[in-house]
């Protein structure tokens, strides 16, 4: 007797755990193909870690954001957003297009139908494609044997059984068909996947890095360039804390969470023996 | 690991020197603006004690930064410079951290840091004796070989005098530093307001210093503070902070050592707090940068000579109580504040050390410290 001949619900059963252990195979498969060095850390800015993190609209969302936070955008009375400066200040293609957009009074979610920013942010698109931090084009090819192995055991199982089930009269196929498409379906969504393992590990790096940042979020002054930019870029926009950053609250509203879950102090963890030795800060020898 | 300048000597076989690096201390604050700027900074020292409990991801996190920038380890918490043994624990929970991040270094400092059991909560310039030279070699010599390398090992500044000091602040130095056979982590402002503190030229001070064991080097900031109205001695004395810029004179130290230390120093500016803008942290860099050239330029030759290995020195020989029994006596006069029947030396500096760390102490817990006449007096803070 063989797996085929078992009945409807118990190869259900079967199938769904065989599709289990392939697509968890397949995931390690595509795990193994992109193993390599994090990217590294002075590569990459903080656009592409937006970019990186939620894709072009979160590039947008943090570009406005910064756009604000240095008086070259403004708010209006109504909440729309003006440009306050010309294009020759901007840093980046985002920036000038983004810049271009609210030459007339416009709402914040308007960048997310311009097709003029979306195509700024193809650079970034590439610039994490070159350090591997996105999938091109030779890392969807290394994922595609593993893939095809991976859909024609699915797919063949399944078709097996459904020649196995009809020859015995049996039409009953409807949830072996959905099954089977759903794990296929994820299959095709691991081939696709945009990110790697590089770019995850380098996001959770930069996660890593920046908690302290995190936590002391609310102390986090207007114009303050680098810390403004780097925590809306590795946690989100809504990570800014709104007494200082009123606006984030009115141009993304489904954003402004109390989910951030940061404390408001710095959490100082340097110690000597039950003391601590640090000087102003965390850590440090001063006096 | 410092990246290497080749040099060419009288048309022979290039030989390649290692280049100096000129770098920051990494402190939450300054994250976003190190991470943006990597290009600038040549290396990064963190805090192995901020790390102990930090979540995995965060110490994997700076393991990552560590393969990408040469990052130093840099302990406080040891008290190396004790006649008492530090504990195999504290010893090994560093050697366990410098495995994980596989760092370019590891220091820490000639200080000790508790006594009979009392944490003093920050790093106290033990008595300069034969017994704490020994208890520095021993500890280590212990540390090097949970290691495998010799850690660098700092100068501290200090606002008294360590009492019953047969030896000069340099002569101790030397000594300690060649019985444990480690290299030097210079700390220029904290031999710069060591010298200005009692009665030293910071020049002369860093002239008798073994600077050929030099690797690693600190630069920071500090500021002038009073003592109260009767103080047995009225003299201002120069705190080393680490929340101010760094004083003009550190940087011409800077090239002064640059004259005599082998080539590849590591040299780290030290902020804590009172943080400027990053511009203003890259031009204290860049002030380095000019201060290490300028010293290289006046260089005569010298042997380059590496740390030897472990110490060979003997023990701390068992019953060195009266020297750990000064540890504790100075780390409870330190961290009580209760001075009125003290004879020490310099009651001054004892009062102002005491004050200065029972604020560095209510500001870990969060409290405001009134700095007044009747605190310094008995600093327990309002």
């Amino acid at each position: 007797m063989s797996v085929f001949d078992l009945s409807g619900p118990d190869f259900l059963k079967f199938y769904a755990a065989f599709a289990a252990v392939v697509l968890i195979l397949l995931h390690l498969a595509h795990r193994r193909v992109e193993r390599g060095a994090t990217p590294p850390l002075a590569q990459i800015d903080p656009y592409q870690i937006a970019m990186l993190r939620g894709g072009s609209h979160e590039a947008m969302r943090l570009a406005i954001v910064t756009l604000l936070d240095r008086g070259l955008l403004a708010q209006t009375d109504g909440g729309e957003i003006v440009a306050n400066a010309r294009a020759s200040e901007a840093r980046n293609q985002l920036e000038k297009e983004t810049l271009a957009h609210f030459a007339a009074a416009k709402s914040a979610a308007s960048v997310f139908a311009a097709r003029r920013l979306t195509q700024a942010c193809a650079s970034f698109d590439a610039k994490l494609v070159s350090i591997g931090a996105f999938a091109g084009s030779r890392v969807r090819a290394d994922r595609f044997v593993p893939t095809i192995v991976a859909v024609l055991l699915l797919a063949g199982v399944a078709g097996v059984k459904v020649v196995v089930a009809l020859s015995r009269g049996r039409t009953n196929l409807l949830f072996l068909l959905l099954l089977c498409g759903a794990s296929l379906f994820l299959a095709a969504a691991s081939q696709r996947r945009k990110g790697t393992v590089r770019g995850d590990r380098l996001l959770a790096d930069l996660r890593g890095l920046f908690s302290g940042l995190k936590a002391r979020r609310l102390s986090i002054q207007r114009g303050n360039g680098h810390e403004t930019e780097m925590l809306a870029a590795v946690y989100g926009v809504q990570m800014l804390p709104v007494a200082q950053f009123p606006f984030v609250a009115n141009l993304f509203p489904q954003a402004s969470t109390s989910s951030c879950g940061s404390s408001s102090g710095s959490s100082c963890g340097s110690s000597c023996g039950g003391g601590g030795c640090g000087g102003g800060g965390c850590g440090g020898c001063g006096g | 690991m410092a990246a290497a300048a080749a040099v060419g000597v009288g048309g022979n076989a290039v030989t390649r020197v290692p280049k100096d690096l000129v770098g920051l201390g990494w402190r939450p604050e300054l994250a976003a603006g190190i991470v943006t700027n990597l290009d600038a900074i040549d290396v990064v020292e963190v805090i192995a004690d901020d790390l102990f409990k930090a979540p995995r991801r965060q110490r994997r996190a700076l393991r990552t930064l560590a393969d990408q920038v040469p990052l130093w380890l840099h302990g406080v918490g040891l008290g190396l410079a004790s006649a008492a043994p530090v504990e195999e624990r504290r010893i090994a929970a560093l050697a366990r951290l410098a495995d994980e991040l596989r760092p370019a270094g590891v220091s820490e400092h000639l200080a000790f840091v508790r006594g009979g059991g009392v944490e003093i909560g920050h790093l106290a310039a033990p008595p300069r004796t034969d017994a704490t030279i020994s208890g520095a070699a021993a500890n280590t010599t212990r540390l090097s070989r949970a290691l495998g390398f010799a850690p660098a090992l700092e100068n501290i500044a200090t606002l008294v005098a360590p009492p019953a000091s047969p030896l000069s602040e340099a002569a101790w130095l030397t000594a300690a530093l060649a019985a444990a056979d480690a290299p030097f982590l210079l700390d220029l402002h904290n031999l710069y307001a060591n010298a200005l503190n009692f009665g030293g030229e910071p020049a002369a001070a860093l002239a008798v210093l073994p600077l050929e064991r030099v690797r690693v080097v600190h630069l920071s900031g500090g500021h002038w503070i009073t003592p109260p109205p009767g103080s047995a001695d009225p003299r201002a004395r120069l705190l080393d902070d680490h929340v101010h810029d760094v004083p003009d004179p550190v940087f011409a130290m800077l090239a002064l050592v640059a004259e005599r230390a082998p080539p590849g120093l590591a040299v780290i500016i030290e902020r804590d707090g009172r943080y400027p803008k990053f511009d203003v942290l890259l031009a204290q860099i860049a002030r380095a940068r000019a201060a290490l050239a300028a010293g290289r330029q006046k260089a005569t030759a010298f042997p380059y000579r590496a740390p030897s290995g472990l110490s060979t020195a003997a023990y701390a020989t068992p019953g060195n109580e009266d020297a750990i029994a000064l540890e504790t006596s100075l780390a409870r006069l330190l961290t009580s504040c209760d001075l009125g029947t003290s004879d020490h030396a310099d009651p001054t500096g004892l009062q102002l050390a005491a004050a200065s760390i029972a604020a560095k102490t209510s500001r870990r817990q969060g409290k405001e410290f009134v700095r007044s006449a009747a605190t310094m007096q008995s600093c327990k803070g309002p």
